[in-house]
């Protein structure tokens, strides 16, 4: 009888010994709803049955509240297929096994992870845009689409995927030390360098343009000082600037995207 | 109100025919799917717009939940009514759209539930001692019982309901079970 006093009207729906009547349903109703209506809500449901299923990127994004909009143009970036993603991360390792087997020195495996580093999402930017690589090439050029909002997000989503991968392999390397991650602001200063560039040239150019200029400063600070001063506290501060510069320049520039690269 | 014609199947079938129904669904019969929704829409329709007045959240949540039902049908184990099945997922789905609602402007209407309880409880209840009882409780004590006994929501989704602090909920619940157990001892 305790039971009874928590829950009353409960209790009196389950002594009645079946579900009330009411959850039956059929003899509880008013005047019911129209035919128009209950037919748009029918087809409602039979669209949304058949609609393609969004892929699960496509779910965890609107989860964490990217627009509908936006989503697309994320998704469909080259550098987040799977395929991409897991050549990247043979292609880093294998070239870390290569220079560990060559030289087996520590050093000169971790200088040669940090020079290879910030070229892979130089890579996946330069990939992301243009004719034959971009899957929404025809769409982008056809549609009055912002090019700077499309450069930005893609840029973005290559270094954060790009990123995902060599900080998995900073993870794995043995050695090195802090100086395992000592590629991200290198990285976030070329692939900035290349969308500045891109307001100018072509995509695939800028990026080649960056990645020269990259490698050609890495030969001549390491003919001359060690890993642990060539990507040292000055280093980090220089990519920094650069980094920051070469945003300012794309953001400024950004008017030459909706004509240039897209074209 | 029909949309599908086919003599094959009955419109007015057995209740059994239900839970026949919802393994058809299950399988993936989308014509199963029209005839369950033919045959529940209508009821369906009416008691959630006793709940909430505004017709294109009710006409979402039923949308919601037909869609639950044809994603959810394959792993349904039958444990009552197929329609008091799909009463729970649409009173919770008409829920989730009014929670992404503003909150009602204090002037609201006083009690939501007010068609509930003047149509369903006398039909739950009757003549009973209870359903006296609980016709001489306040309306606002009323409104709070009606939304998690009868129709078996949580506290915190009878105050999105109800457009009503939670805490008010649980005291509203604990001064009316004070006053039926008082009255029916």
């Amino acid at each position: 009888m305790t039971h009874q006093a928590d829950n009353p009207l409960e209790d009196a729906l389950a002594r009645a010994g079946e579900r009330p009547r009411f959850l039956a349903g059929p003899d509880a109703t008013g005047p019911g709803p129209d035919l128009h209506r209950v037919s748009a809500n029918f087809a409602a449901i039979e669209a949304e049955i058949d609609a393609p299923r969004p892929s699960r990127l496509a779910r965890v994004l609107r989860r964490f509240g990217v627009a509908d909009t936006t989503v697309p143009l994320v998704t469909a970036t080259p550098a987040l297929r799977r395929s991409w993603i897991i050549a990247v991360l043979l292609a880093v390792l294998f070239a870390l096994n290569a220079a560990s087997t060559s030289t087996a020195d520590g050093a000169d495996r971790i200088v040669g992870f940090l020079t290879v580093a910030p070229l892979i999402p130089l890579l996946g930017v330069a990939l992301a845009f243009g004719p034959g690589v971009d899957p929404t090439h025809d769409v982008a050029v056809a549609t009055p689409v912002d090019g700077f909002r499309l450069f930005l997000i893609r840029a973005i989503t290559v270094v954060a995927a790009s990123c995902s991968v060599l900080l998995f392999v900073a993870w794995v390397v043995p050695e090195g030390g802090w100086y395992r991650v000592a590629w991200l602001l290198p990285a976030l200063a070329v692939t900035a360098t290349a969308l500045a560039l891109a307001t100018r040239f072509d995509a695939r150019v800028a990026a080649a343009l960056a990645a020269v200029g990259w490698l050609t400063v890495m030969l001549i600070v390491n003919g001359q000082t060690d890993a642990a001063t060539a990507f040292g506290a000055a280093t980090q501060l220089v990519s920094l600037a650069v980094a920051v510069i070469g945003y300012i320049l794309f953001a400024h520039y950004r008017h030459r995207l909706d004509t240039l690269s897209l074209g | 109100m029909t949309l599908v014609n086919d003599s094959t199947v009955p419109a007015a079938a057995a209740p059994d025919d239900d839970l026949a129904l919802v393994q058809q669904i299950g399988e993936g019969d989308r014509h199963a799917l029209a005839v369950l929704y033919d045959r529940h829409v209508g009821w369906l329709t009416a008691r959630l717009t006793r709940r909430c007045n505004r017709r294109e959240l009710v006409d979402t949540a039923i949308q919601d939940t037909f869609l639950a039902v044809w994603n959810q049908a394959a792993s349904y184990r039958p444990t009552g009514e197929v329609g008091a099945w799909i009463w729970t997922i649409a009173v919770r789905r008409l829920i989730d759209q009014m929670r992404k609602q503003p909150p009602p402007s204090p002037v609201a209407d006083v009690s939501p539930m007010r068609h509930v309880i003047a149509e369903e409880i006398p039909l739950a209840l009757g003549h009973t001692d209870l359903g006296q009882a609980f016709a001489r409780l306040e309306p606002e004590l009323q409104a709070v019982l009606a939304a998690t006994a009868l129709d078996g929501l949580t506290n915190a989704e009878a105050a999105t309901l109800l457009g009503i602090p939670a805490g008010t909920v649980k005291s509203r619940l604990s001064r009316a079970r004070t006053i039926l157990q008082e009255v029916l001892s």
